[in-house]
């Protein structure tokens, strides 16, 4: 009966005390990295871009809902494709993969615990307390940038650690502008890049580097100065209307400050020039080459401008170049041009969308005739018939024979490539599944299941009507997505397996071209005081953006840009379009691109197009350009609000001062 | 028996002790009678200012005393007035009548920390159960209560030996929080009241307000039922031998069809639906010439499962006695209940089912010192229940509801056993009872007690001291040894006839497994009671009362570990608390209480956890002035009190503890990303400012005795606010970034109602007299707040509905013809005419989730229950009765969860509700009953709007099967509860073998029932059959009395 005698009979602390509590986790020094790489883990896979979050935690809008891409799936899990019929709305977007809302403020609310706690870590020295801080705070902002780019404004928190348990009234909070949250974001993430270090080893690949974080800042800078978030940003047409149009009504109740500004800076241009000269100056990155050699195609006779790179496309493998980031070839710890990346197991396991369902894979992830119409013939010059003398263009007609250059093979199969697809630039071959393309497949020993050719036609072999089982699982259009496939990679026969992939976040390329479009939009020379207190000064200058451009495209194997189309701001701005579309096909940069330029209504809204998948390869049929008219296509939605994801009518409820986004 | 019998009695007598003896001049004897001449047995008898002498009467009110001459014997019973005879001389044919107390001021009522109190100062909401009250043959005393005690509401779902005990609530369901059970107490112990032997109770009361409660602090929000068992006394040792036999006799067994109308309503059902007919007509004759038994067999399940009776024993003894130094009180029980399912006595692994229990209880006093009395108890209880081997009976029930008398037979003409159906609905209910081997759950208990008790009169006049710890002990083992026989379907007959069989299950060997649960508890608490009374107008007394108690369970852990890491999940359970109650009476005219609890629970956050717990209660006692007494002399007594308080709750909910704790786990980090391979993250978090629900109780009380006592009517009205009630929050914001929704105190409850008895006792003549009781409980209740997940109609909150409330769509009746159907809204699937139609709530064109509306108040519970009953005596017999009964209650025989059978209650009512395994009962077999399209019968008459049964469907019908009002019935009854007959014979010839007083008692339970219903029980009627009915007993019982 001693046992009842003791004081503090009902205090169960002697139990607790070798449980993790915040104290405990937060004095140790091994469980406060723990607890801070845990709610990184947290965070979407960059990659999981294709809309089904099943497997994943999140996922992004991306491909199925821009014009680069098409999918027929609405089953459970593929929330994308429900997002683009139209049957997601503010009651149910909770619960999809897409809502990135509750679990990255989950993610803020751990780095506010650990930046008001980290203080009780006397373990720590003052260089890891600052590198621990630095990952918190960037970890903290680029949750907030997630929410950012798929929600639109966002509910600031600061440093504040809410109670738990309380009444309505201490809940009630409003969003901040889209101004003050690029700005609180970019203004953590400059924070933050102080305690980064520069570069990590190639054991830590996919952890932040300062280039990583300056990365970030640099596409929010971009973005923050596009038409859409900067009073229409100078730009003409109706992306000049577009941030009136979207978001000119819309004001916070308490202040009447627009969530949107209304009023053009061209200030923000120069800011993203800066952002983005800054992770050029870093001079760690650069674009990623592999040295021409004996199957590397020779450069088109008529091109111009045939010197080594970087000056010009000679000297590299322009296929392999850019394929080997994707595919999981190249070592990706040592790419150059990844200014942010990591492997990441979704990509991998999204190519078997990619692969038909006959041979293990589910066929549906298609391509438009928009994408592959933008590819250039290898000259450089557009394909449009007869093409040039170099690179004829021809949509009639097929190859006959086969051609073979870096490792691809075009044509030898039993039927001939239309010659639609023929003389197009590497990165075409890099990315575009085409009837009659070869897959390899070479991982399985089944040899039946190496070196197939795939045709989408109803008497190919792996047409629409050959697909057994879920009516969705095959193309649509006549292509699928091939950028991250391997030729080892395989999804049926003994053996078959896939190679792991990197997922490029940031890419040099994408800083290249977001200095270029930056650079364009400048009108006056602007001086900007970097971090590094020294000023910059940037303005319109053709020859910064021609070499930041044509890096670019030099890699691809194609001439740079010509005087015309430096000339003008309108007429850069179209390569500046068509070189994002093509270079960043499906790495969801194209889904934020036609936002920001408030060109989403139109872009989205031109019909989808394909090959005619009811048509025979045998009379012809099958290679016209069609028009997709299928249900899917048929109640595909292009809409205003669909700028961004609405808040879950949930959290609205709970706390009626946070604004809806418009439309919703 | 008879040898259990004999080793009961040596044992018993082993245990006899040293009866007092007293000495003196004179032998005073005689008999002590009441007002009507009845002997009275138990009358104190001492001699006045000589402590340490007396006796009581023996079973014939007889008695003798040594006394010296001058002494004075004062005879003393609770209810009478006190008698004096002074002795003169040597007196052995006194005969001395005990007066009925005039005031009843003396008796006594037990009111918590097991103090007794004088009946006319309490001013607390508590009811004193009269302990002969529940001396009939029952399966426990739970099942006694409803109907029998104002208060209580309670509930019996199955009437499975076993599973037969009632659930109860003191004045209803006061909170939708995790618990809102009643604290049961025996002797100062938390336990069960199914556990004990009623014969072995002295007192029984009912806590119900907060005044009476408040001492309790955390944990008496819900009520509290205090049970004493018997202890010693001094004087003749008294034996009482009762063995009771029990004939069960199930009633209201639902009717199935038998195979030919099975075939021709399942022909009907799938043609009305343009499905093809299952049977031809070949097919139809067979079945209705039942030509072909192995093909198309005709087996009632019913009948090859039950024996509709079964017979129960039970045997108790319990000896008490004791000297001056030592009393004690000793009782052994044992009882067999099997079930009344058919087994053959042959089958090799044919399980007895059934459920046999044994009880002990030994309660021993010894005065260490006059002032120093030493308690030690112990009992005990072991219990068996035994099931077949496969799954639990529960499955026998839904067998008979879900196999069909076509689907298989018995057993193949050629000796083989047959299986169906996947799961447990592979066997027939014949297979599960005969072949499938045993499985027994046991469960064994054991307590302890050791009380001291110090009277501190030499300090203070009036003070005692009490102190009692208690161990207690539960183990659970239960067993399986499973065995399979080979077990056939037949697919049909080959070209020659033969059956062909095909084998889907293999035969078993016996397995065994089995599994182990123990429970401990230590419990102490001590009382100082200070009681006095100045001169002679004013009672004051003080209680302060101190417990602690430490409990734990092995299956705790995995109880709680769905949140806590299993090291927390492990912990005892703990409660410790102070307590104090002080009253003062003026002239037992005014009174007043005012109590306390200071309690605290390990549940909540260092700092925050105890409560104060104060309460309240006044009293005023009109007829005490003498003015009352003259103007209004038929109203012997009134009082009228009031009590208000508080008191806690401060269960969370079944698997959370510790809910202020933030706890964490470790996880694995995908091996890409930022870093590290393993991280830590929250699990659940904390909830800040957690604390007890809390209840707010007022009670205002009338008691009242008029016409010289023959009638007296007690009538409560209650009000209980309760507060804080914990619920998972729902409105706390993402953007906050919490994990997942903490617990908080968030939701809000009243309950009202009323309750309250009376008592009409009017004596005849010399040998007749008669008893009228009647009672009440009624309790309503209403949910103030719940935070509830934002909905999207107003409808839909439950905030301003009672609890349970229950939701589900509004039907419009049975459609009446394809443009009915084509006007209507869209429902479920393809509807047809004669499906139910539901109203569109919301108006939006489509019957869904949103146009669910409350439907019913309750579901199931009813919000009335009373009872009436009588006595009437005769010489040495008595005949009494008593009736049951609930007021309105709702339930549904269709789209109520049923989770015995992890579906929709629906199956045993609607005909062909699984399609092969749905039964029919012979209600849907008659037309007038159900819908049929007059293209399907020919007669436009069968196409009848008011048809208990919608267009029939041969499997699940999406539409009908959802919860409606189609489906509403009213459970509402009155029942029979119990017609007894006791005779007390007390023969010359019995006597002089030693034996005082024979009692034979035929008692007969839940004899008849009116209501609605009809087809099932109707505390049972959703279940519609799935389960073991409530059966009609008939005891005989016979009490001995040495």
């Amino acid at each position: 009966m001693a046992l009842f005698s003791c004081q503090d009979f009902l205090n169960i602390n002697d139990y607790t005390e070798d449980m993790l509590t915040y104290d405990s986790i937060f004095q140790n020094k091994d469980n406060l990295e723990s607890y801070l790489w845990s709610a990184a883990d947290k965070l979407p896979h960059e990659g999981a871009i294709w809309g089904n979050g099943a497997a994943v935690r999140k996922s992004f809008a991306g491909i199925a809902c821009s014009d680069e891409g098409f999918i027929q799936w609405i089953s459970s899990g593929w929330h994308a494709g429900q997002l683009i019929q139209g049957t997601i709305n503010a009651d149910n977007i909770g619960g999809t993969n897409l809502y990135m809302w509750d679990d990255m403020y989950k993610i803020i609310r751990k780095m506010n615990l650990i930046i008001a706690n980290i203080g009780q870590c006397t373990e720590l020295t003052t260089v890891e307390r600052n590198l621990i801080l630095g990952y918190t705070y960037f970890l903290r902002a680029y949750a907030y940038y997630h929410v950012l780019m798929a929600h639109g404004p966002v509910v600031l928190a600061g440093d504040q650690i809410y109670e738990t348990n309380m009444t309505p009234d201490y809940y009630a909070t409003e969003r901040a502008t889209y101004d003050e949250s690029v700005e609180y974001i970019c203004s953590e993430m400059e924070k933050a890049a102080r305690f980064i270090p520069a570069t990590v080893t190639v054991s830590q690949f996919g952890r932040p580097t300062r280039g990583a974080v300056y990365g970030i800042i640099s596409r929010l800078r971009l973005q923050h100065a596009s038409p859409l978030f900067n009073g229409g940003g100078g730009a003409s047409g109706v992306a000049g209307n577009s941030a009136r149009s979207y978001f000119g009504e819309w004001k916070r109740e308490s202040d009447g400050a627009g969530y949107v500004n209304q009023q053009y800076d061209e200030k923000r241009w120069a800011l993203a020039a800066y952002t983005a000269k800054r992770v050029m100056d870093m001079n760690l990155y650069s674009l990623h080459t592999i040295e021409a050699d004996n199957y590397t195609p020779a450069l088109p006779a008529g091109m111009a401008n045939k010197e080594e790179y970087p000056n010009g496309p000679g000297g590299i493998d322009p296929y392999k170049s850019y394929s080997d980031m994707f595919t999981g070839e190249g070592v990706a710890a040592n790419n150059p041009e990844f200014v942010w990346g990591r492997v990441d197991p979704v990509v991998k396991s999204y190519t078997q969308h990619s692969f038909p369902k006959e041979y293990g894979g589910y066929g549906g992830m298609a391509l438009t005739q928009k994408v592959i119409d933008a590819f250039c013939l290898a000259d450089g010059s557009d394909p449009v018939a007869p093409g040039t003398a170099d690179c004829p263009y021809d949509e009639t007609g097929f190859l006959t024979g086969k051609r073979t250059f870096s490792g691809y093979v075009l044509g030898g199969g039993q039927y001939g490539v239309y010659n639609m697809y023929v003389n197009r630039e590497a990165r075409f071959y890099a990315c575009v599944g085409f009837s009659q393309c070869l897959w390899p497949m070479l991982s399985t020993t089944e040899t039946a299941k190496n070196n197939v050719y795939f045709g989408y036609a109803t008497d190919d072999n792996v047409g629409k009507y050959k697909t057994a089982g879920n009516a969705e699982d095959y193309t649509t259009t006549g292509y699928v997505s091939k950028k991250y496939v391997h030729p080892e990679d395989a999804w049926s026969g003994t053996s078959a397996t896939r190679l792991n992939k990197p997922f490029g976040i940031v890419r040099y390329a994408e800083i290249l071209l977001n200095y270029a479009e930056a650079l364009n939009n400048l009108t006056q020379t602007w001086t900007i005081t970097g971090s590094d207190s020294v000023s910059y000064t940037f303005s319109r200058d053709v020859n910064e953006i021609a070499h930041a451009f044509n890096l670019v495209r030099y890699r691809a194997g194609l001439p740079g840009l010509t005087a015309e189309q430096l000339s003008g701001k309108d007429t850069m701005f179209e390569a500046i379009e068509r070189e994002r579309m093509i270079e960043f096909l499906h790495e969801n940069r194209r889904y934020y691109d036609i936002r920001r330029w408030g060109v989403y209504l139109e872009r989205d809204a031109e019909p989808i197009e394909g090959m005619n998948i009811e048509g025979k390869r045998g009379d012809g049929s099958y290679y016209q350009r069609t028009r997709l008219d299928n249900l899917r296509a048929r109640s595909r939605v292009t809409d205003r609000k669909m700028v961004w994801l609405p808040i879950s009518s949930s959290e609205i409820k709970k706390v009626p001062t946070i604004a809806q986004n418009p439309g919703w | 028996m008879n040898k259990t019998a004999i080793i009961l009695s040596v044992l018993l007598l082993s245990c006899f002790s040293v009866i007092a003896q007293n000495k003196g001049g004179f032998t005073i004897g005689g008999v002590v009678y009441d007002d009507t001449d009845v002997s009275l047995p138990g009358v104190s008898i001492y001699l006045k200012d000589k402590p340490g002498v007396g006796t009581i009467t023996d079973i014939d009110g007889k008695f003798a005393i040594k006394a010296s001459k001058g002494d004075i014997v004062i005879f003393s019973f609770i209810g009478f007035d006190s008698y004096e005879h002074y002795v003169a001389k040597e007196e052995t044919k006194l005969k001395v009548v005990l007066k009925t107390s005039s005031t009843m001021l003396e008796e006594a009522v037990v009111t918590g920390m097991g103090t007794t109190q004088r009946k006319v100062s309490v001013v607390g909401a508590i009811t004193s159960v009269e302990v002969k009250e529940l001396q009939t043959p029952g399966v426990s005393v739970n099942n006694m209560l409803g109907g029998r005690v104002p208060g209580i509401i309670s509930m019996q779902t199955s009437g499975e030996p076993g599973d037969d005990i009632s659930e109860f609530w003191v004045r209803g369901i006061g909170t939708f929080g995790a618990n809102s059970s009643a604290l049961v107490l025996v002797d100062g112990l938390e336990g069960s009241l199914s556990e004990i032997d009623p014969a072995d109770i002295e007192s029984f009361s009912i806590l119900k307000d907060a005044s009476a409660t408040a001492v309790y602090g955390v944990r008496g929000a819900n009520g509290v039922v205090l049970v004493t068992t018997k202890r010693g006394e001094e004087g003749k040792l008294q034996i009482t031998g009762r063995a009771n036999f029990t004939l069960s006799r199930l009633t209201r067994l639902p009717e199935y069809v038998g195979a030919y109308d099975y075939a021709l309503l399942a022909n009907e059902a799938r043609a009305v639906r343009d499905e093809l007919p299952l049977y031809s007509d070949l097919e139809l004759t067979l079945i209705r010439e039942n030509l072909d038994p192995d093909l198309y067999p005709n087996v009632n399940w019913q009948k090859e499962t039950l024996k509709n009776t079964s017979f129960k024993q039970s045997y108790y003894s319990s000896i008490r006695g004791g000297g001056k130094v030592a009393r004690f009180f000793v009782s052994l029980g044992l009882s067999d209940e099997p079930a009344a399912y058919k087994q053959e006595s042959n089958s090799d692994y044919g399980a007895r089912t059934g459920y046999s229990k044994y009880t002990f209880r030994s309660n021993v006093d010894i005065d260490l010192t006059k002032a120093t009395n030493v308690y030690f108890g112990t009992e005990g209880f072991y219990s068996k229940n035994t099931q077949p081997g496969v799954a639990t009976t529960d499955y026998l029930w839904q067998a008979q509801a879900m196999l069909t008398p076509l689907t298989i037979p018995l057993k193949y003409s050629t000796g083989e056993i047959p299986s169906y159906g996947t799961g447990n609905n592979q066997y027939s209910p014949y297979v599960m009872l005969n072949h499938t081997g045993v499985r027994t759950n046991e469960q064994s208990n054991l307590q302890a007690t050791l009380a001291l008790k110090q009277d501190l009169s030499a300090l203070i006049k009036g003070l005692r001291f009490r102190v009692q710890g208690a161990y207690t002990s539960t183990t659970y083992f239960n067993e399986t040894r499973s065995v399979l026989p080979d077990m056939y379907f037949a697919q049909g007959r080959g070209v020659d006839g033969t059956l062909q069989l095909v084998k889907r299950i293999s035969a078993q060997q016996t397995t065994y497994s089995a599994s182990q649960d123990q429970y401990r508890k230590f419990f102490l608490e001590s009382t100082l009671n200070y009681e006095t009374v100045i001169s002679d107008d004013h009672r004051v007394s003080g209680l302060l009362y101190y417990y602690v108690s430490d409990e734990k369970q092995v299956s705790d852990v995995g109880k709680y570990n769905i949140t806590l890491p299993s090291s927390l999940a492990a912990l005892p359970i703990r409660y410790q608390g102070v307590s104090g109650r002080l009253t003062y009476g003026f002239r037992d005219t005014y009174m007043i209480d005012m109590n306390f609890g200071y309690t605290g629970s390990e549940n909540f956050k260092p700092g925050t956890q105890y409560g104060f717990f104060p309460s309240m209660a006044i009293g005023w006692v009109p007829t005490q002035y003498e003015w009352m007494k003259n103007t209004a002399p038929w109203l012997s007594f009134l009082k009228i009190r009031f009590s208000y308080g508080s008191v806690g709750n401060d269960r969370i909910s079944g698997d959370r503890r510790f809910a202020y704790l933030t706890t964490f786990s470790y996880d694995k980090i995908d091996e890409v990303g930022w870093g590290g391979t393993s991280g830590i993250t929250e699990n659940l978090v904390g909830a800040d400012n957690l604390v007890w629900e809390k209840a707010i109780k007022s009670d205002l009380g009338i008691e009242a005795q008029l016409f010289d006592q023959k009638l007296s009517v007690t009538v409560d009205f209650f009000n209980d606010k309760r507060d804080g009630i914990f619920q998972q929050r729902t409105q706390v914001p993402a953007y906050i970034g919490a994990v997942n929704m903490p617990y908080g105190n968030v939701g809000k409850m009243k309950s009202y109602g009323s309750d309250g008895n009376m008592t009409f006792t009017q004596p005849i003549n010399k040998d007749m007299s008669f008893t009228l009781r009647g009672n009440f409980t009624y309790s309503r209740n209403k949910i103030q707040n719940w935070e509830q997940a934002e909905q999207k109609y107003d409808y839909q909150y439950y905030i301003g509905w009672p609890n349970g409330a229950t939701r589900g769509f509004k039907s419009l009746g049975l459609f009446r013809d394809e443009a009915d159907v084509a006007a209507g809204a869209t429902q479920f699937g393809a509807v047809l005419p004669g499906d139910i139609k539901y109203k569109d709530i919301n108006a939006d064109g489509k019957i869904d989730d949103y146009d669910k509306i409350p439907l019913s108040l309750t579901n199931n519970f009813p919000s009335l229950m009373y009872g009436f009953g009588g006595e009437f005596t005769y010489k040495d017999f008595t005949v009494g009765f008593l009736f049951k009964g609930t007021g309105k209650t709702d339930y549904y025989h269709v789209g109520i969860y049923d989770s015995r059978l992890g579906e929709n209650n629906g199956v045993g009512f609607v005909p062909f509700c699984d399609g092969e395994i749905g039964n029919v009962l012979t209600m849907a077999a008659d037309q007038k009953n159900r819908w049929t399209p007059a293209s399907y019968s020919g007669n436009p008459e069968t196409e009848n709007p008011d048809a208990i049964f919608p267009r029939l469907t041969y499997g699940e019908n999406a539409n009908n099967s959802k919860l409606s009002d189609f489906w509403k019935r009213d459970a509402r009854y009155i029942k029979l509860q119990e017609v007894s007959l006791a005779y007390n014979m007390k023969l010359k010839a019995l006597q002089s073998v030693g034996i005082s007083s024979v009692e034979l008692q035929f008692v007969g339970t839940n004899l008849y029932t009116w209501d609605k219903v009809n087809i099932f029980h109707p505390e049972q009627a959703w279940r519609n059959g799935v389960i073991y009915p409530t059966p009609a007993q008939y005891a005989f019982q016979v009490y001995i009395h040495l």
